[in-house]
Formats: structure tokens, sequence, C-alpha cells
């Protein structure tokens, strides 16, 4: 009896020491690691950037792995703090992390992010007005009807579900959202605002355009009870920034090197990860609309 | 044989003997009263409207997922279910150990306030802050969750050792040393109720596990929030039946044969090291956490009378402007909704207590109450608020109902174990007599010092109901994370975690006079 | 009239009583004595299944409600009445009718100071009355006829315990007590039955009984 228990230790005792020597993975070489902020489809982030990985390791040479983030705030943190070195960033979120990283730049944005835009979405049989699919009012006027109604945001740091709409609401309204909205809520999700919205829980809500779009495309949100209000005008938005030292670490031109793999993505099956038609050149200055936008609403100092 | 006859109309009778006939109130009883009464004015301050909703067509999905699970990836499950079993056991383990040595230093001051401060912050936040300080890896997920755990164990463990019968430590005294004095005096005692409590927090630790998705390891409560979050429902469903069934089967894979087996498999397999960044630590303290509006100024050489005058004038009307529009709505909201909660827990309790219990139900009765029991204790909150509001809008009642039932389940399933143990005389009452005369009264002081631990834990919990609208203090602190602005963060933090201390002070105080009055 | 014939009861095969062949009538008073652990309680447990809607039962353990006052510990001796609203009205707020019911039952058993009292609060002694008029009042429905206690006046001084057992006496046509006291038993009560483990020894008048005969089943301590 006693001798099996001495056995029994001693192997235990084995596995610790053979796991203090596994444990602490052996990554001599220099990886880069990018991320992407969990903007919609959040479960299959990890399938769809894993091929990311793979496509940018081919045609950069180096080892390129992929870090899951479930925020967007540690997203920016993550690549503040130097564990990734690339990040496909949203409008306000990649000028967050370059404000906190100096020599970081953007170098490459999504075909349709040069101009994106937010759909004002309502409850049609709780908010009276008039709305057709086909065309979608581009007069700020039309947001009139929402005044005083429940009204849900996506994520707290969504350019498109959280930054843009608010500077509309208080552009046109010139009082903050808690005022002009009788209550105000953060659904964390496009597709939520949009379930929420359907149901009557809230009456409105800010979505991505393409979140809208993919749930009309697919039938998941029924039009006659959703339907869209306002169409904001377009902005700059999804961004891929990189970091100023990579070139140091990877070699002269890394940059480029990135830059150039980023915009030659033709496969679908890649650019069907964003979801983008193509990738264009993109630069820090695209993004100062965003820099005013966000100073203005107080979200960056 | 003249018998007793019923005496109605006695000599005792009169207006000055109806005062004399009153009973003084027990003071679980007085101490409910009292908290039943401060959330009735508390209902005033609160916001419950119930919006129209037609819920009907995201209820119809939610029902069908719940009748299709189905999930893509089976690799992607097990590997799940392994990470989280990993994680919770880790976690817990480790906060046994540190909890067991706080728990010794307990009656020290500054030791008990930190172990206060330590589990006043939701494990949300500390991931938060620990993926800041010490980059996004699972290291920052283990520790988010084993500090708070620490904290927590520290009281328990020590509340456990103060319980424990002194008798057999006094007996030793002056005979044996103080290692054995403790673990034949003291320890002995509390070790069942100790793994006891051990084997409930490992559930809770399953639940949390949510939190590791933050530092992006795909845990079971990553993909389920992320599921719930986007209203994928079949895979939602089936990510619920598999937590169910791991918190469900914990008997069978967590005691006292497989526990050390376990821990060590799951240690040796953790990957300690792993993507921990340090680099980031200076500059963490020296400039984030420092309150933006002296980031930036150069103070040089001035005197510091003048370095101190020039840091306040610019410091009061940051803090003014946080005080008015973010800590003080922040605070009455919280207090608001913590009271309604705690109440409205009280309620959840006694209704779903009775069909657990061998004294109230039949077994299939039984079956169904201990089953709704473990599955509202299992879903995480948010999905019960998600559900909630669907039906009635967004206000402070869907966070009122999730965390009533959520905290109900756990309260009830606690005392369920606890009356089916009491031994009764044989002619006890039956149905409601029983449970108002005999049952109740008896759990009282129990059911009270249940209840008042989980006003603390309703508080923190409040953090995570932002979704709905409602400004407390958690949405704020939630809000400065996402904005990256720690120095915010932090200040929310601390005033949430002097806000819990409070409540923590008051709740021990209620406890220690109960706890006194019973013996 | 409450009858065991040939009977045997315990768990799996160890038996706590072998046997047991009994008959008690109505306006008898028995005594049981014996060692402890010769199966007094389980007898008595026995005795009382044999008919529990006519028996008021005094356990060992009492089977008080220690955070309920000494009023509503007594008061519940009426629960079996069926009137259900006015027993919940009364755990909140004691009725007038209901307080002086239970008053003039405390006065006999001398607890009638210490109604307001939560049982914790009480002696061993002061808890065993109240037990006691918690059955008592008992009595007071007519279908109730038999008293059974285990040591019902065991933490009661000699002098005060008869008097206890007289009321009860007085209260309840059939009374049937286990009680370790042999003196008190002969004293008291008009028939003895001895039990020794799980068996009957003896079963007489406690006129035909000597304190030598009962030695043999109840030491003294």
């Amino acid at each position: 009896m006693k001798r099996t228990d001495k056995n029994q230790s001693f192997v235990w005792v084995m596995l610790v020491v053979l796991g203090c020597f596994l444990s602490p993975a052996s990554q001599a070489a220099e990886t880069l690691v990018f991320t992407a902020i969990p903007d919609q489809d959040e479960s299959r982030l990890r399938a769809r950037f894993s091929i990311i990985a793979s496509y940018l390791q081919e045609q950069l040479g180096v080892d390129v792995r992929y870090l899951p983030v479930k925020s967007y705030g540690a997203a920016v943190t993550a690549f503040k703090n130097d564990q990734v070195q690339l990040a496909w960033f949203g409008g306000l979120s990649g000028v967050r992390a370059r404000s906190r990283v100096p020599g970081s730049s953007a170098i490459a944005q999504g075909y349709e992010d040069q101009f994106f835009t937010s759909y004002f979405i309502a409850n049609r049989q709780q908010v009276s007005f008039t709305a057709s699919p086909d065309i979608i009012p581009t007069s700020i006027s039309s947001l009139d009807v929402l005044k005083g109604v429940t009204f849900s945001f996506g994520s707290k740091g969504s350019t498109s579900g959280r930054l843009m709409p608010e500077f509309y609401v208080r552009k046109h309204f010139s009082s903050a959202p808690n005022d002009v909205f009788r209550r105000v809520g953060f659904s964390g999700d496009h597709s939520r605002t949009i379930a929420l919205v359907e149901s009557g829980a809230f009456q409105a809500g800010a979505v991505n355009y393409k979140v809208w779009e993919k749930a009309v495309a697919q039938g998941s949100v029924d039009t006659e009870k959703v339907a869209v209000v306002w169409k904001t005008p377009t902005y700059p938005d999804y961004q891929w920034t990189i970091r100023g030292d990579v070139d140091q670490r990877f070699g002269k031109g890394f940059t480029e090197k990135v830059t150039d793999a980023l915009l030659e993505m033709s496969e679908p099956a890649l650019l069907k990860a964003f979801p983008r038609k193509s990738f264009v050149p993109a630069h820090n200055d695209d993004y100062v609309p965003i820099v005013n936008v966000a100073k203005s609403v107080g979200l960056i100092d | 044989m003249p018998r007793l006859q019923k005496q109605e109309t006695g000599q005792e009778g009169g207006l000055s003997k109806r005062f004399f006939r009153k009973i003084p109130l027990s003071l679980p009883t007085k101490a409910t009263l009292m908290l039943i009464g401060v959330s009735i004015v508390c209902l005033f301050y609160a916001d419950v409207e119930v919006a129209m909703t037609s819920p009907w067509a995201e209820l119809q999905r939610l029902m069908l997922g719940a009748l299709t699970p189905s999930y893509p990836s089976m690799s992607e499950l097990f590997q799940a279910v392994v990470l989280t079993v990993q994680f919770a056991v880790v976690g817990v383990m480790v906060g046994v150990l540190f909890g067991f040595g706080f728990a010794c230093a307990y009656q020290w001051a500054p030791v008990r306030w930190f172990c206060a401060l330590t589990r006043a912050i939701h494990e949300l936040f500390w991931a938060l802050l620990l993926i800041a300080v010490i980059g996004v890896s699972p290291l920052a997920g283990l520790l988010a969750i084993a500090i708070p755990y620490s904290g927590i164990f520290a009281k328990v463990f020590y509340e456990m050792l103060l319980q424990a019968n002194p008798d057999p430590d006094w007996v030793l005294k002056e005979k044996a040393g103080v290692m054995s004095r403790f673990v034949y005096g003291r320890l002995a005692q509390m070790a069942p109720r100790m793994a006891r409590y051990i084997r409930y927090r490992l559930e809770c630790a399953l639940r949390s596990s949510a939190v590791l998705g933050f530092v992006g390891l795909p845990t079971l409560g990553y993909h389920l929030e992320s599921a719930v979050k986007e209203g994928h429902y079949s895979e939602a469903w089936l990510l619920m039946y598999v937590l169910l069934a791991l918190i469900g089967s914990k008997k069978w894979w967590f005691n006292r044969r497989t526990w050390l087996g376990l821990t060590v498999l799951a240690c040796v397999f953790f990957p300690f090291l792993d993507g921990v960044s340090l680099q980031n630590l200076g500059q963490f303290f020296t400039e984030e956490l420092v309150p933006s509006p002296l980031r930036d100024v150069a103070f040089g050489s001035d005197s510091f009378q003048s370095m101190f005058s020039s840091s306040a004038s610019l410091l009061l009307p940051w803090f003014q402007m946080l005080w008015f529009n973010e800590i003080l709505p922040g605070v009455i909201n919280t207090l608001v909704l913590t009271m309604l909660a705690l109440v409205a827990t009280w309620v959840c309790v006694l209704v779903l207590l009775p069909p657990q219990s061998m004294w109230f139900a039949g077994k299939n009765l039984r079956f169904v109450g201990q089953g709704v029991a473990l599955i509202v204790r299992s879903l995480p909150e948010i999905v019960l608020a998600f559900i909630v509001m669907l039906l009635v809008g967004p206000s402070m009642l869907p966070a009122i109902i999730a965390l009533a039932v959520h905290n109900g389940g756990v309260i009830s399933h606690l005392l369920q174990h606890q009356i089916d143990e009491l031994r009764l005389r044989e002619d006890h009452p039956k149905g409601l007599l029983l449970f108002c005369y005999e049952i109740m009264p008896r759990i009282s002081t129990q059911f009270m010092s249940f209840w008042l631990y989980r006003w603390e834990v309703i508080m923190r919990e409040t953090a995570i109901l932002g979704l709905l609208g409602i400004p407390t203090l958690g949405f704020y602190i939630d809000s400065a994370f996402e904005d990256i602005r720690y120095d915010k963060a932090l200040l929310l933090i601390l005033t949430a975690a002097a806000l819990n201390l409070f409540i923590e002070a008051l709740s021990g105080r209620l406890q220690k006079r109960l706890y006194n009055k019973h013996r | 009239m409450l009858a065991l014939v040939d009977h045997f009861s315990g768990y799996q095969n160890r038996h706590v009583l072998r046997n047991i062949n009994l008959t008690i009538t109505e306006g008898e008073s028995v005594a049981v004595v014996g060692e402890s652990g010769a199966g007094k309680s389980t007898l008595l447990r026995q005795l009382y299944k044999l008919s529990p809607k006519t028996i008021a039962l005094c356990p060992q353990t009492l089977g008080l409600v220690p955070t309920l006052s000494a009023f509503h510990n007594i008061y519940m001796g009426q629960l079996h009445q069926r009137a259900p609203f006015r027993h919940l009205l009364n755990l909140c707020w004691p009725q007038t009718s209901a307080w002086n019911n239970v008053l003039s039952i405390a006065k006999h058993v001398g607890v009638q100071e210490l109604l307001r009292q939560p049982v914790s609060s009480l002696s061993g002694g002061q808890q065993q009355r109240v037990a006691l008029a918690r059955c008592l009042l008992q009595a007071q429905s007519e279908a109730v006829t038999t008293f059974i206690g285990d040591e019902p006046v065991s933490s009661v001084d000699q002098k005060h315990g008869g008097l206890l057992l007289e009321q009860l006496k007085e209260q309840f046509s059939t009374v049937i007590v286990a009680i370790h006291d042999r003196q008190f038993a002969l004293q008291h009560f008009d028939r003895v039955i001895g039990i020794q483990h799980g068996s009957v020894v003896f079963d007489e008048l406690s006129g035909n009984l000597t304190l030598q005969d009962l030695s043999a089943v109840c030491r003294e301590q």
C-alpha cells in the first residue's frame, strides 16, 4: 500500500519537473504578432485571422502569429505594449493607438473604409417615420423623429457604432445623447443592437452599415419591423496600423513589405475575413477628421 | 378529569396588555425588515419602467437554439472545455494558497484592508488592469481570477477559523507547539467546510472564465459571451449545456481523489510566461496612472509649496467634473440597484428554496427545483439580463431580475443542504406552516449571513450591466478602460472599492451582531 | 389503546427492539426505564407512530425552534388545527385570544414570565417546561388524549418535576414517559416497563415492584 503511494508521488514529481522544462515555450526567433479589434463575428475571429497569419508569413518570410483579444481597449493596450506590432483597428481605436506609440503609422485601409458610414435604425412600430428600403434618407433632419426615444449605441469604443453617431447627434441637437434620448445604452455589438431594436427593447440604435447590410442580405433582420432612419456622411474607418520600430527589428524596408503584402491581397477567401473588396494605401493624415470628431465628443484628450 | 379549556377571554385583555403582548422581533427579522424598508425608499429613485416590446422573434430564435444546439468545431469545443477546467483549477488553487496565508494574518488590519480591496474589484477590471501592466497574457487572466479569489478565501477561511470550536485548541494549550495546536485544534475542524467552500468556488471560477476571454483565451465563457452577443443561439445553448454539465458533474471530476492530480496537471500545462511583457510597467505607473491634468506639467525647480498649489489648482476642476458627471451619479445608481437587487434576491430565495428541499417536495418536483436552481446559478448574469431585457426593455428591472434570480439560485442551493440536514420533532407541522414556524426561524441566521455576504457580490456584479444603459460605477469604469484612461479608471475603481468596503463593514457589523446573539 | 405485537425495529440486521409485545390502555400512566441505549426512545417513537393524531409527543431533543420566542414555541402545539392564515398572523403579530390561551398554559408550567424571550436564551429546565407547555396546549383538542415524553423532566429538580408530571397526568388520560429516576418511576406511575438490550425485561404495576427490581435494568448513576 505504502509502496504504491510512493510510486504515485514519484510520478507526480516527475511530471512537475518535466512540465517546468516544457512550459516556457522557446521563442527565440523574432515573430510578427498582429491583432484585430473584435468588431463583429467575434466567435470566428480565430478562424478568420489565422488564414491571414499564414498568408503574411508566406509573403514576409518571418513567423507571423495572430493574438486574439476581446475588447477594443485590450487591442490598443497590446499595440502600445509592443505585444503586437501590426493591428487591424477601427478609426477611433487606430487614432488612440497611434497617439500612444510615436512613429506608428496607418499603412492600408479597406476600399470601403475610405467612405464608411453608419446607419441610424429604428423600430417602425414604436417610432413613426416613413422609410423605404431603396432610398435611405441623407438629410440630417431625419434624425428629428428620434428625439426622446430609447437609443442603443454599439460598443463604447466603436467608431461606427458610437463615435460618429454620437458626433452627429450632438451636432444636430446641440446637446449630449443623454439629453436627447430618454435612455442611452451600449449593446456592445452591432448585431446585438439590431436584435434589441427589432425586439423593441430599444426604440432606435446606430450600426455599422456593413453589418446592417449583411443582416438584411441574410434575412436575419425583419425589415418590416426595423428600418434605416438616416445614413451619416462618409468618414474613414478601419485601417492597418504598424509600429514605427519594426524596420529596426525585422530589417530595413519591412514596413513597405508589410504594406505591399496587404495591398496585394486579392484572394476572396482572405478578403472575406474583413470583409473588404480590396485594400488601398492609407496615411495618418487620412484620420484627422476622426481625431477632430473624437476630441469634440470628448473621447480623446 | 378537568381538562384545560381554551381561555380566549382572560383577565389579561385591555389596551395596556396589547402592548405587553408584543414580542420583540428577532435580529434577522429586524435586519431584513430594515433592508426592505431601505429598498422601498430606493424604489422611488429607481428607474424601473417597462417598455412595450415585441420580443417574440428574438425569443423564438432563442428557443429554437435551445432545441437545436450545435457547434461548428468539435475540436475547438474540446479545447475550450480543457482550458476552462485548467484555468478554474489553477486560479482557485492559487487563490486558496494565498487566501490561506492571508487568513492566518487576518487580525492584522492592513492585511484585512488589502484583502478587502482585492475582492472589491470585479474580475473583469482586474483583467483589464493586469493587461495594461503585464500585457495580454494567460498569466493576466489567471491573476484576474486568483487575486480577488484569494481575498475572498482569506475572509471566508478566517471566519471559519473564528467559528471553529476553541475548546480543543484551549485544551492543547501549554502542551503542544503552535503548529500542531493549529492543525489539530482548528484546521481539522474546518477542513470539511473548507473543502466544501473550495468546491463551490470552483463552480464560480468555471463561470468567470469568460473574463479570460479578454486576454484572448478561448474558454467556454469566451465563446458563450460571443455567441450570445451575436445571436448565435444554437451555439450559445450548446455551450450552456456543456457548462451546465461541467458544473453539474463537478463532484465526479473534482473530489478528494482527483483534486491533487488535476491541480498538478493543470499547473504543469499552464503557460505561465506566455506573452508576459514587463516593459510597460514603468510607464504605467509613472504616466498612465497620473491624473491627466498633471501629466504634461513640468514642475521644474519650483518649491514644494508652489508645486502643491499649482497641481491642486489643476486637479480640482478635473476632479470636480468627474465627481459630478460620473462618481456621484455612479454611486447613487449602484446603491439603488444593489439594494433593490438584494431584496429581490431574498424573495427569489423564498420561491426557489421549497421545491429543492425534501421537506416540501417529492422526488420529481425536487429534481425540477434543483435543476432550475442549477441553471439560474450557472447562467452568467449578463445572459439572464439580456433575456429579461428582451421582454421588458432596458431599465434597472432586467438587472434587478437577473441579479436576484442568479443570487437566489446560489443562496437557495446552499440553504437546501442545510435544511435537509435539519432534524425536526416527529410531530412537526406541514407545508407553509412548517416553512414559517420551523424551517425559516432555524435557518434565519445562516440565511442572513449568506444574504449579507451576497450584498457585496451583487454590488460588484452591477458593474457588468452597462448594456442596459444604467450608469452604475462599473459602467463608468468600463468606459474609462475602453477610453484607455487609466487615471480615471483607477479613481473610479477606488471609489467602487470604498463603497464595497463600506457595505462590507456594514454587513460585517450586522453579521457579528447576529452571530453573538445566536450563541 | 396502543399495542405492539411481536414488534421488531432497527436497521439492517441490528435490531434496536426485539420481539416487543405491549398493550397500553386508556387511563394508564406508564414509566419506561432502562439504561441509555437500551431502546427506550425507539420504543416511544414506535408507540407514537401507532396513532400520531391522538398523541402529544415531547422528544428528548425537545424539538424547539431556538430563534422563536417561548410563546411561539408553545403556540406551535396548535398548528395542527385548521387555520393556516391565523397561524401566520400569529407568527408576525400574536392575537389577544392566542396570547391569553398560551399564557394560561404557561402559568401551569411556570414560564409565564418568559413568553417573550427566544428559547435559545432559556436554561435547559426552562426549555423543557416550554416543550411540555406545547404538549399541554395540544390537550385542548378533544382528539389528543395521550402524552408520550422522553425524559421530559430530566433537567427540572425532583419537586417541580413531580408537580409537572402530575399536571400531565391531569390533562392527558394516558401518560407514557421514559425516565431514569427509579424512585420517581415508582412514585408517580401506575405501571413500570423495564427495557434491556431492546427487550422488555419486566412489565408490572408499580405497586408490585421495589427499587431493587428496577436496579436490574437501571444502574445507579
